[in-house]
């Protein structure tokens, strides 16, 4: 079966069914309960904004920033907020709302201007729970019975998951399906909260010292966000391949590979042969696995790595490095790529700033380079002169 | 040090069995000295020799980057005296480069490498291989030093520095990393191919789509926004792979808008049939599919095609030789893709490589069986129309390309995009090639 046979099996039984089919079993977002809600209601700009119980407030420009001030959206807080949003022109208007008035005499407006640009900016980042935009997150976590082009749209999950009427409710009531499943969240999604964290930390300190997120942004911040970003990105893979139910459709997709170990006399690993032979793992890749089927619990995992990938007998037959907690002869195993490592990404990032720190680069600077010429040899000049 | 004699010349008169001719020997050339022997490659060393900050070298598919990259360094570190670091984009390009800089140079040249390629010994790698503690220059004179662009990454600057960085694939590399690398010297060169796939970002970047010298930029894109006049463009306009029609149909799709129109100088060679009849420089063969890009027909196609192709003889100027699994590859845009094709192939024709077009950028083989890269797809992707994919499709054969092509696949012909544009345009041409 191809994963787009897989999709529209799940799109037609949600059809049938008439409800939303779950594509995951843990929960890819938290819902705090200082949670605030911001909808764009369409007219010139104008957002309307509530936390969780309170009265909508319906407001455009400055005067709805001083909304979000009023909810707590501002730089003073220790932990981070949380917006939740339908859609990514919500986000927009948000993040053209914080640049407008970024560094406004008013200090409030300009601190929730400064939190506003953060939380945005944070959008970028898969599994964080700073900015939700809860369409996007339905997307991958549910398959409601429409064309695969109707599932960016908030009406959408509006009408599957027979959400309230009223907007501001309705954000809340979405928010808490999402957030719901009883399986809790990915543990490798604790390190993008982490990361939230973390940056709303060092996001204060700079705004304290006189910073403005409007501020020219230099090489530098740029490679280390971008960095940041895709590292973000790989653990948000990661996470979904945790996931016992979105394994089973990364099966579809070679990212899982189901088959039964093999031990040799003689070898020091183990083999194992799958029927499917879509796997996107060759030699070198770095795996990790466990003994059992897809859906099993993955507490006593392997990791190893791929020594060779070949077809024998119309199966895939995968070498593997030995390790520890290697399966035995004949068990049913399950192998996806291993995750990437929160902490060798952090020492990546750390590096890559220490050599836009060093001396010397005119490229990291963005400086006019220096010419520093040096004596060639008459050949060399002459060759290059020459007009083929 | 290479030695000419008159007696290694092929056209060299036979000298008379009873005396002994006198050995007239050349002057010896340097490492690297090849590069005079054509005034564009003479130019890149010309400029980086006399002290160009940075030096970009777009090329067409089979213009020579990685021969450029090796005589570059060869003749830099033997003749100039100087520092070389390559950045390679992966460990098998990294490979390749110091497997080619083992023929020209010596002890001076060295692969780093990883942990992770703990079974690498410097027999297998052509030259010296060093890790960990051993990672140092040569105590006097020239050196080079090649290791992939992430592991230089981690070299502490105080301790490599060095005098020349030449990034290979310069536009797989980001503008954001190339800033980070650039420490490690104060001259960079960028070889590269500006049609081919664009740097693997997997992060959002919508914060930077609007700016020309955002980090997710290709390197040498973001050096040029940025510098502009400051820098060296030698642009290498002749490919010794691609055949006419195949230069015919990618560089004026996708070269020429970029301005990097290019022209082929490869030598005659082509595929004829077991009956003697000469195949075409590209054909197409059409699958419909029924169930996406996975559709088990799409392999069965292409290994059927590959079988075909086998059967056949290349012709070149050296002669009439047939073909064999070597000979052959199979490009597609997905792992799963060609995980069915090699799994078809695996009892008959073991040999034949088969990859997705990220993994064989930078290889070639006489013949290519290439999937359309909407073969399967209803609706357009981002990934499928994506040109530099497109174009690392069609650029892989040297005399022979068969394009598996989808005939319910989207009409791009009304497409705003540039890439669909250019896609939709080579699509109209492959139409009008033979059914294969």
């Amino acid at each position: 079966m191809t994963v787009e046979i897989y999709d529209a099996a799940q799109r037609r039984f949600a059809a049938l069914t008439g409800r939303p089919v779950w594509r995951v079993a843990h929960a890819l977002i938290c819902s705090r309960p200082d949670a605030v809600a911001v909808r764009e209601t369409g007219h010139r700009g104008q957002v309307m904004i509530a936390r969780r119980g309170g009265s909508p407030v319906t407001a455009s420009g400055g005067e709805a920033l001083d909304a979000l001030a009023a909810t707590g959206v501002m730089m003073d807080r220790l932990n981070p907020p949380q917006v939740l949003v339908a859609d990514p022109a919500t986000v927009d208007l948000l993040a053209g709302l914080a640049r407008v008035h970024a560094g406004a005499d008013d200090p409030m407006r300009a601190s929730a201007a400064e939190a506003v640009a953060w939380c945005t900016e944070r959008a970028d980042f898969p599994g964080s729970s700073a900015l939700v935009d809860l369409t996007a997150v339905s997307a991958v976590a549910l398959v409601a019975g429409v064309a695969p082009s109707r599932d960016y749209v908030p009406a959408t999950w509006h009408a599957w998951l027979e959400l309230p009427a009223d907007r501001i409710a309705a954000t809340f009531a979405w928010a808490d399906v999402l957030a719901g499943r009883p399986s809790g969240m990915p543990a490798l999604l604790d390190a993008v909260l982490t990361d939230d964290a973390e940056s709303w930390e060092r996001r204060r300190e700079a705004v304290a010292g006189g910073w403005c997120h409007t501020m020219p942004e230099g090489l530098a911040h740029a490679a280390v966000g971008l960095r940041s970003r895709c590292d973000t990105a790989d653990l948000w893979e990661a996470a979904l391949l945790s996931d016992p139910k979105w394994r089973r459709r990364a099966v579809h997709t070679g990212h899982v590979v189901v088959g039964t170990a093999e031990r040799r006399t003689g070898v020091a690993g183990f083999l194992v042969t799958a029927d499917r032979l879509d796997a996107r793992m060759s030699a070198g890749t770095e795996i990790t696995g466990w003994t059992g089927d897809p859906d099993t619990e993955t507490f006593a995992r392997f990791f190893t790595a791929v020594r060779s990938a070949a077809v024998a007998d119309g199966r895939l037959v995968l070498t593997c490095d030995k390790c520890a907690r290697m399966p035995g002869h004949g068990d049913p195993v399950t192998i996806t790529v291993a995750p990437p490592s929160p902490q060798m990404q952090t020492s990546v990032r750390i590096n890559m700033w220490a050599k836009y720190k060093a001396r010397g680069s005119w490229i990291a600077r963005a400086d006019t380079p220096t010419l520093s010429r040096r004596d060639v040899p008459l050949e060399v000049m002459i060759a290059a002169a020459d007009d083929e | 040090m290479r030695i000419r004699t008159e007696s290694s010349t092929p056209d060299a008169p036979a000298s008379a069995p009873d005396t002994v001719a006198p050995v007239a020997v050349a002057p010896p050339r340097f490492p690297g000295a090849d590069l005079l022997d054509q005034a564009v490659t003479a130019d890149v060393l010309f400029r980086v020799w006399s002290g160009d900050p940075a030096v970009i070298v777009p090329s067409p598919p089979g213009a020579g980057k990685t021969r450029l990259v090796v005589l570059l360094a060869a003749a830099l570190a033997h003749r100039a005296g100087l520092r070389v670091a390559i950045a390679a984009q992966t460990r098998a390009q990294a490979r390749q480069i110091a497997q080619r800089l083992a023929a020209v140079s010596d002890e001076r040249a060295r692969l780093i490498v990883s942990a992770k390629d703990r079974d690498l010994t410097s027999t297998d790698a052509g030259l010296g291989v060093v890790r960990g503690r051993q990672i140092a220059w040569p105590r006097s004179g020239g050196g080079i030093m090649v290791a992939t662009a992430a592991r230089w990454l981690f070299a502490k600057p105080q301790e490599l520095q060095a005098d020349v960085l030449i990034v290979d694939e310069a536009w797989q590399c980001t503008y954001g990393d190339l800033g980070a690398l650039a420490c490690m010297a104060s001259q960079v060169v960028l070889v590269g191919d500006p049609g081919q796939i664009a740097p693997v970002v997997t992060g959002e970047t919508r914060r930077w789509e609007q700016s020309s010298t955002g980090p997710q930029v290709p390197a040498p894109d973001g050096l040029l926004a940025e510098h502009g006049d400051a820098l060296a463009v030698v642009r290498m306009r002749q490919t010794w792979r691609l055949g006419p029609e195949t230069t015919a149909l990618v560089s004026g799709a996708f070269y020429a808008p970029a301005g990097l129109p290019f022209t082929s100088r490869r030598p005659s060679e082509h595929l004829v049939t077991a009956d003697g009849e000469s195949v075409g420089e590209i054909a197409h063969r059409d699958v419909l599919t029924t169930s996406g890009p996975g559709d088990p027909a799409l392999a069965v196609a292409a290994a059927t095609r590959v079988r075909e192709v086998l059967t056949c003889s290349v012709v070149t100027n050296d002669g009439t030789s047939p073909m064999c699994d070597e000979d052959v590859a199979v490009v597609v845009p997905h792992v799963a893709q060609a995980s069915q094709v090699r799994a078809l192939l695996a009892a008959d024709a073991p040999g034949v490589l088969v990859g997705t077009a990220n993994a064989l950028q930078g290889l070639e083989r006489r013949a290519v069986v290439a999937y359309h890269p909407l073969v399967g797809r209803r609706q357009v992707t981002t990934f499928a129309v994506e040109a530099g994919r497109a174009c690392v499709m069609l650029t892989r054969h040297r005399a022979h390309l068969t394009v598996i092509c989808d005939p319910a696949s989207p009409d791009l012909s009304e497409a705003n995009d540039h890439d669909m544009r250019s896609l939709a345009a080579v699509t109209a041409r492959l139409e009008e090639t033979s059914e294969a």
